[in-house]
């Protein structure tokens, strides 16, 4: 027989419900949930938003909102049942025995507060230091000491920092470094990169695996991503609706699924989307674009009394052609001008210099002080809960491009309405509805409806799909692909994922700092990246 | 420091602003100052010889510029009715208006932000409801019923104070601040209203934010994340609120003054528009007017200095 040590956590038929009231039922949002996560490991639980994932972590944590009743389990914790312990106790193994990292790192630090006095926190919470004034200074030293084991190099300049003042990715390490002060024994990671693009989600995982060994700490890692779970873990359970229906080890469940969600999940992180055999042909490299931007320059810029950002330069000498029928893809680290690139396109904001040429007609100049007017382009934002007014029905919301340019009649705009919900394959009943009662999927759906409502030649969907998960991503994908099919309406994919410009476009564009520094055919540019840049985004 | 200084030269901007509107308004109303002086029956000979004296019958640039640089050093020209500088008139009731205000501020702080905190405790609760149906209540009230029941039950039945009595500052300090006291106390109420529901639902914002739960995945027990994260957080917003008040305290408040007898003012302003005394009258106006600037002005100062998003960017 193996000698097996107990486990360093061991979670036991966890139900957690929220208990309705009056005529709503109860929604159970965890039904017997059993796993274990041995000393050391990296353990990953997967699944699409609404499992549970998260709910599991603050179980854990013991931050679960105070709705959520416990109906049955155990979670035992080093020998302890964590939920007969009296809240005081529980609270003191927060932060020195059991570690959270959130995912989006700026809204779970205080605007208000440095990023040195949110760490010292972690210290100051357990136990109180005899002589304060001496102790200061030897905590503040330690937090340098663990800002700089994370890797930056000038811890000081980090101590004092507010959280604005700091990037995504030194946000979320700086977090990490104050979850390490205390050497807890469990870190829960509940998305930990989502929120942060490509090369700094792989900095942030790289530094969590760096940790979780030279610490010996065991990792929860929550995601919704196979990739970044088959990177990052040891092993492995999958959540799909509010049950683990499959755990093993990481390999043993990516390569043979054992539950046909799992597969399922599999094939939608492929993202196979794109059909060579059916794909129409690709327009000809050398085709008359449908639109050419020619050495666009645009930034933000204030007046002298208005207080807030100077004058900033975003866009430095942009040209992009967009051909008739394609999929353009546009990649890049976040903050590297994309999304001011697509708010010039569909005219939210005017450039300090350069054209814009539509079918080689030039339809505006910025050099000349010239504002690009009403254009065929359509706009999908990256939020679907934010960009749709809260208090408009489904059907209000789509009716209304065609109202406020004064198209047809009331019937024919319901019936026009009507026929768009049919093709992007919303049900019908959804007319009345409003955006509270869609989940995200079905928002964005409408959003892209939305701008197809006016029939335009181009549509900029702006990391369309970033904040879904990816069941939901491939569907909306798909839909993309399939209306670009059918009627030819060419695409500006803005996104940080190369899946997604794998998946579904036919070219793609690679921007640095503002500055395109690399376009061509999908395949040409990954198998034969030119730009140092591109090769570290496709690493 | 760019910041600060960017402001100051948008403080300066409003308040030239301001005073020609100020004058501006003072030029187009119908009626003749000379008129009011010299009453019904003089004859035009002394009505033109005053508006020479004065300086009616100059160009309207040259009045406004006399106007302000006497203003710049403190001179805003002679009361028609009072016979006496503008400045003095106002350096005699000002002090007066500036101590109720801040008393009457000091109150609303002291009263609504316990209140506010302990409503947001329990949402929906006893005592949630009970203060939100008191702050309606007092909020609605309007001013002289308050003022009178106050001067009736407080005053009258339990003898707390004496009614009309009014002790200025150069017989006694602590008599003054002592008459001052509830009538600061009328003006705070409603306030105390309306700042302890901004309070409560701005807490209840912070309350439900993701730092909240990350401070308590620190080991940060409630009340710390209470103390040392929520409230600060829900005061940002609570400044503008303060904002609004202080600028209507700081105008006076004409119906406290009359009920309680106190000489401030409001009550000078009042005076002063019924005898048509222009020079009063814009005296007045351009303190009213200036004040609300430097409030918000602070107000902005105030919001850098707390929030470091707009300060340091």
């Amino acid at each position: 027989m193996i000698y097996e040590p107990a486990p360093l956590l061991s979670v036991k038929n966890l139900t957690i419900r929220f208990p309705g009231s009056g005529k709503r039922k109860d929604n159970e949002v965890l039904s017997r949930l059993s796993f274990d996560i041995r000393d050391g490991e990296i353990f990953g639980i997967v699944g699409e938003s609404g499992s549970g994932k998260t709910i599991t972590a603050l179980a854990i944590a013991g931050l679960l909102p105070d709705a959520a009743k416990i109906i049955s389990g155990e979670i035992i914790f080093r020998g302890n049942n964590l939920l007969s312990l009296p809240p005081k106790k529980r609270r003191a193994l927060l932060g020195k025995e059991i570690g959270l990292i959130f995912q989006e790192p700026l809204s779970s630090l205080n605007p208000l507060m440095t990023i040195g006095r949110h760490l010292m926190e972690y210290l100051t919470s357990h136990g109180n230091p005899e002589s304060p004034r001496e102790r200061l200074k030897a905590r503040k030293s330690r937090i340098l000491k663990m800002l700089a084991h994370v890797g930056f190099h000038n811890p000081d300049r980090i101590y004092r920092a507010f959280p604005h003042q700091l990037s995504g990715g030194q946000r979320q390490r700086a977090l990490i470094a104050g979850e390490l002060l205390l050497n807890p024994s469990l870190l829960i990671a509940d998305e930990p990169s989502s929120s942060l693009d490509s090369v700094t989600q792989t900095q942030i995982l790289d530094q969590l695996r760096r940790v979780s060994q030279s610490f010996g700490i065991s990792v929860l890692f929550i995601s919704h991503d196979l990739k970044l779970v088959e990177r990052m873990c040891d092993r492995l359970a999958v959540l799909h609706n509010r049950k683990i229906v499959e755990c093993d080890s990481t390999y043993e469940v990516l390569h043979s699924p054992g539950h046909p969600h799992t597969a399922a999940l599999l094939r939608s992180a492929s993202l196979q989307i794109r059909d060579e055999n059916a794909a129409r042909p690709a327009p000809p490299v050398d085709a008359v674009p449908l639109l050419r931007i020619d050495s666009l320059n645009a930034g933000y810029s204030s007046s002298i009394l208005q207080t807030g950002t100077e004058e900033k330069e975003v866009l430095k000498d942009v040209s992009l052609r967009i051909l008739p029928g394609e999929i353009l893809g546009l990649i890049g680290t976040s903050g590297c001008g994309k999304t001011t690139l697509a708010r010039v396109v569909t005219g939210l904001l005017p450039g300090t210099s350069g054209q814009i040429f539509e079918n080689e007609r030039l339809v505006v100049d910025f050099s000349k002080r010239g504002r690009l007017k009403k254009t065929s382009v359509g706009l999908v934002f990256q939020d679907p809960y934010n960009s749709l007014n809260p208090y408009l029905t489904i059907g209000r919301l789509l009716e209304e491009p065609l109202k406020v340019n004064h198209l047809f009649e009331k019937k024919e705009r319901r019936d026009r309405v009507l026929q768009m919900m049919t093709r992007v394959g919303l049900p019908k009943k959804y007319y009345d509805y409003y955006p509270s009662q869609l989940s995200g999927g079905q928002r964005q759906r409408v959003a892209l409806a939305m701008s197809l409502m006016l029939s335009p030649s181009l549509i900029v969907a702006d990391e369309a799909v970033s904040s879904l998960d990816v069941t939901v991503q491939s569907q909306i994908l798909k839909l993309i692909w399939e209306i670009n099919q059918k009627s030819g309406i060419s695409f500006l994919l803005i996104t940080h994922d190369l899946k997604v410009v794998r998946s579904v476009c036919d070219r793609v564009a690679i921007m640095d700092s503002g500055r395109i520094i690399e376009a061509g055919r999908v395949g040409d540019v990954f198998r034969t990246p030119t730009n140092p840049v591109t090769r570290m985004l496709i690493q | 420091m760019n910041y600060f200084l960017k402001r100051t030269i948008q403080l300066i901007c409003t308040l030239i602003t301001v005073s020609i509107i100020t004058f501006c308004a003072f030029y187009v109303i119908p009626g003749d100052p000379a008129r009011v002086i010299l009453g019904p029956d003089a004859s035009d000979e002394q009505m033109d010889n005053l508006r020479e004296d004065l300086g009616l019958n100059r160009s309207f640039p040259v009045r406004y510029f006399r106007w302000v640089s006497g203003a710049l050093t403190g001179d805003l020209g002679k009361s028609l009715t009072f016979r006496q500088p503008v400045s003095e008139l106002l350096g005699q009731k000002l002090p007066v208006t500036l101590s109720l205000a801040a008393m009457a501020l000091l109150i609303t702080m002291l009263i609504s932000f316990p209140l506010g905190i302990l409503a947001s405790g329990r949402p929906g609760k006893f005592l949630d409801q009970l203060l939100s149906v008191l702050g309606n209540i007092f909020f609605s009230f309007p001013p002289f019923v308050l003022a009178l029941l106050m001067t009736l039950l407080l005053g009258l039945t339990l003898k707390l104070f004496v009614a009309g009595e009014y002790i200025s500052f150069t017989e006694s300090v602590p008599g003054f601040l002592a008459s001052l006291f509830f009538p600061a106390l009328a003006v705070a109420v409603p306030k105390i209203a309306i700042s302890q529901k901004f309070l409560r639902a701005s807490i209840l914002a912070e309350k439900n934010k993701e730092y909240v739960r990350a401070a308590k995945s620190r080991g940060l027990s409630d009340t710390k994340a209470m103390v040392l994260h929520i409230i600060p957080n829900s005061l940002v917003p609570i400044i503008t609120v303060f904002t609004i008040i202080a600028s209507e305290i700081l105008g006076g408040s004409l119906v406290v003054e009359m009920v309680f007898n106190i000489p401030g003012i409001s009550r000078l302003l009042i005076t002063a528009i019924n005898v048509r005394d222009f020079p009063l009258t814009q005296g007045i106006v351009l303190y009213l007017a200036g004040m609300t600037v430097i409030v918000y002005f602070l107000a902005d100062i105030l919001h850098s200095l707390v929030d470091p998003r707009i300060r340091l960017k």
